[in-house]
């Protein structure tokens, strides 16, 4: 893959998110934008449904992110630049986006945006939204199903305390 | 209480402040304290009840944090390298070769830093009050811990500590008001490590309830006292000593007031202090009687600012040691995935804890002591995000198969030892940076002689030690002082001493010029300890000295 710096990648994209939808999408109109689609898939592919817990999309962890971007400019234009690049990937697959990539090959997309490294702008867009779909994730009670913890600290607090965890 | 009729003002309203409060309340003393940051509701400030608990701290309210800047740090030594902080999922944490200022916590609000403390209620080793006559460092202590020892009685009860029956050289003359907590899973684990390898390992002494108390309810162990109580069974100032003192009629507490500077006037007397109210309005405030409460960093920067005709120097400075004498959290916490589901989240954090290696003299090669405790909840490896972004790391599949296979195994070793005072370490103020009332900052030196350094690696090795020894020897995650500046407990930077040529305040925390000056906080401390949580010899303190003082 052709290097691409992050500052190029995001410099790339001049729109705010606020021109892609994702007002609307907030707003919790039913059309999903291509932007919100990918960026969808995205965290799915890195947290994953399973026969525990849901997907990051299932959670609407990529509208956490979207908000969060809304408030960060150059957020919201690495956001653009990274949804286009794995588009662009699935291209190169033959496959018409990154949404309709098989559940393999997704992985296979997010996995070359790592390897590129931080200083990359798909590795620079993977680490952040990485980050912010980690904090988001987990900050969903149904994310803990298997990790033996059902509730927040309180207000139950851990009465078993004393003895191994059952 | 009228306005206007106070007879002694405190600034700060933290463990210091607050006792002093509580003291002079009692004694039918009218007292009005002025707290810069502004009040906590515990039932509706602390987040623990919502999904998102852990993606946000001790609650970051308007106004509650005060900025201070610091100096640049040391150069890291290469030969120090198994003191760098590093984690499985994020590799080292300095990716410099310089120390790094990370953060000073202080709470600005009504109860300071205390409503995020962990609340260790602990006593000095009384040898660790002699540094300077048996060891050549620090200073001597002006009083002994026989003096406090009635007081420290004193701040147990009204706070409701819960230890154990024996601490060895802590004395006591009475026993703790609560009994001690029992251990968590994760702890027991730990204990078994430590006394396969010699070590005594026993239930801390804690300001959190072990039985309902006074009105408040006893601890659900949920882990988390750092980010706030909502039960209020952890004793934080606000529960305790400042709310026994306004229900006393004879204290009053303004929250969201910033003393900008304490006026100094003839006859060797302060006037008053000019503040800023919540509103933004600019008052000066005349006082009979005015006691400093506002922690080793506030402290010194507020009598530096106070500098004018009567006071060229600063405040209580006619020594010269006002800001010197700076001492730190010398800190190091190791963690390490015990192979079995501990559930290590659940539990009071630092239930238990060593105190094998908290004399003075108890390290061999190294003059002050330490001590070791179970550390995983202050370390905040205690919620999902934490085990995701330090432990686990990864995406997909994998990374959740690995959660489950991880989540609560994690057994951390804190350590906390002496700090010891050093030229390179101190308070001043800021040249070029001042804060919203355009008074300078306070700027932190901060320094790790090779003392605190040999510390500090003993820390390290014998904290390994015990994870390894508890079945945690995968480690998966160390942090320590070396290449991070990361305080809670500061110290040293008003000394109290009998000599004025060599400290700012007496053994009653008393400005040896100004007649109507007192400071009241760890400022006035001539050594750290080897390690012990700071609040309740504050406390005992300004009990005591408050009664010396009105």
């Amino acid at each position: 893959m052709k290097f691409i710096s992050r500052r190029k990648f995001v410099a790339a994209v001049p729109v705010s998110l606020s021109l892609i939808g994702s007002q609307e999408l907030l707003a919790g109109k039913e059309s999903e934008s291509p932007v919100t689609l990918t960026l969808r898939h995205w965290v799915d592919t890195l947290f994953p449904g399973d026969d525990f817990s849901p997907g990051a999309g299932a959670l609407g962890v990529h509208l956490q992110i979207l908000e969060k971007a809304d408030a960060i400019p150059e957020y919201g234009r690495l956001i653009v630049s990274g949804t286009g690049w794995a588009n662009g990937m699935a291209a190169v697959k033959g496959i018409s986006s990154f949404a309709a990539l098989t559940e393999l090959q997704r992985v296979e997309v997010v996995a070359e945006a790592e390897s590129q490294g931080p200083k990359s702008g798909p590795g620079y867009f993977f680490v952040h939204t990485l980050q912010d779909a980690t904090n988001f994730y987990y900050g969903h009670r149904e994310s803990w199903a298997g990790l033996g913890i059902a509730n927040p600290p309180q207000p139950l607090g851990y009465p078993d305390f004393e003895k191994a965890p059952a | 209480m009228k306005a206007g009729s106070h007879e002694v003002v405190i600034i700060g309203s933290g463990a210091g402040g607050g006792a002093a409060a509580y003291g002079l309340a009692m004694k039918g003393v009218k007292v009005l304290v002025l707290e810069a940051g502004p009040k906590f509701d515990p039932f509706s400030d602390y987040n623990l009840s919502d999904e998102s608990w852990e993606k946000t701290g001790f609650p970051g309210k308007a106004g509650s944090t005060g900025r201070q800047t610091f100096a640049p740090m040391q150069e890291l030594d290469p030969a120090r390298g198994t003191l760098l902080s590093w984690s499985a999922a994020g590799g080292r944490k300095n990716q410099t070769e310089q120390r790094l200022p990370f953060k000073y916590f202080h709470v600005r609000g009504v109860g300071g830093s205390t409503l995020a403390f962990t609340g260790e209620a602990h006593r000095l080793h009384p040898e660790s009050m002699q540094m300077q006559s048996r060891f050549g460092v620090a200073a001597d202590w002006p009083v002994d811990y026989a003096t406090l020892e009635p007081f420290y009685s004193e701040a147990e009860r009204v706070i409701g500590v819960a230890g154990p029956g024996d601490q060895g050289a802590r004395y006591r003359s009475e026993p703790f008001p609560l009994p001690a907590h029992p251990l968590s899973y994760g702890s027991q684990k730990l204990a078994a490590g430590a006394e396969s390898v010699g070590m005594k390992w026993e239930a801390n002494s804690r300001a959190a309830l072990s039985r309902p108390y006074e009105g408040r309810p006893d601890c659900n162990y949920c882990g988390n006292c750092n980010r706030g109580c909502p039960r209020t069974d952890k004793g934080s100032v606000d529960v305790t000593f400042l709310h026994k003192a306004v229900a006393s009629g004879f204290c009053e507490v303004r929250s969201g007031v910033t003393v900008t500077r304490i006026e100094a006037g003839e006859n060797d007397r302060v006037k008053g202090v000019h503040l800023v109210d919540a509103a933004g309005g600019e008052h000066f405030l005349s006082t009979p009687e005015l006691i400093v409460s506002c922690g080793a960093v506030e402290t010194p920067r507020l009598l530096l600012n106070s500098a004018n005709s009567h006071a060229p120097e600063g405040l209580a400075n006619e020594s010269g040691q006002v800001g010197k004498n700076f001492m730190e959290t010398l800190f190091w916490t190791g963690t390490g995935l015990h192979p079995d589901p501990v559930g290590s989240y659940r539990g009071l954090p630092a239930d238990s804890i060593s105190w094998d290696f908290n004399a003075p003299d108890a390290i061999e090669g190294v003059v002050g002591g330490c001590r070791f405790n179970a550390g995983v909840w202050e370390s905040e490896m205690n919620g999902p995000i934490a085990y995701a972004q330090r432990i686990v790391g990864g995406w997909g599949v994998k990374h959740k198969k690995a959660m489950r296979d991880v989540f609560g195994r994690a057994l951390t070793v804190g350590a906390i030892g002496e700090s010891l005072p050093n030229p390179r370490s101190f308070i001043d103020l800021d040249p070029d940076q001042v804060d919203g009332n355009g008074m300078p900052l306070a700027r932190i030196h901060s320094h790790l002689d090779k003392s605190e350094l040999d510390r500090l690696e003993f820390m390290a090795a014998k904290s390994r030690e015990i994870l390894k020894a508890a079945g945690a020897g995968e480690l998966v995650e160390e942090y320590g002082a070396y290449d991070f500046f990361s305080s809670t407990h500061v110290f040293g930077t008003c000394r109290m001493g009998i000599d004025p040529e060599a400290s700012a305040v007496d053994s009653f925390g008393k400005s040896h010029r100004w007649k109507n000056l007192a400071v009241l906080d760890a400022s006035v401390f001539p050594s750290s300890g080897g390690g012990e949580s700071p609040s309740l010899t504050i406390e005992a303190l300004a009990l005591r000295n408050s009664a010396g003082i009105y």
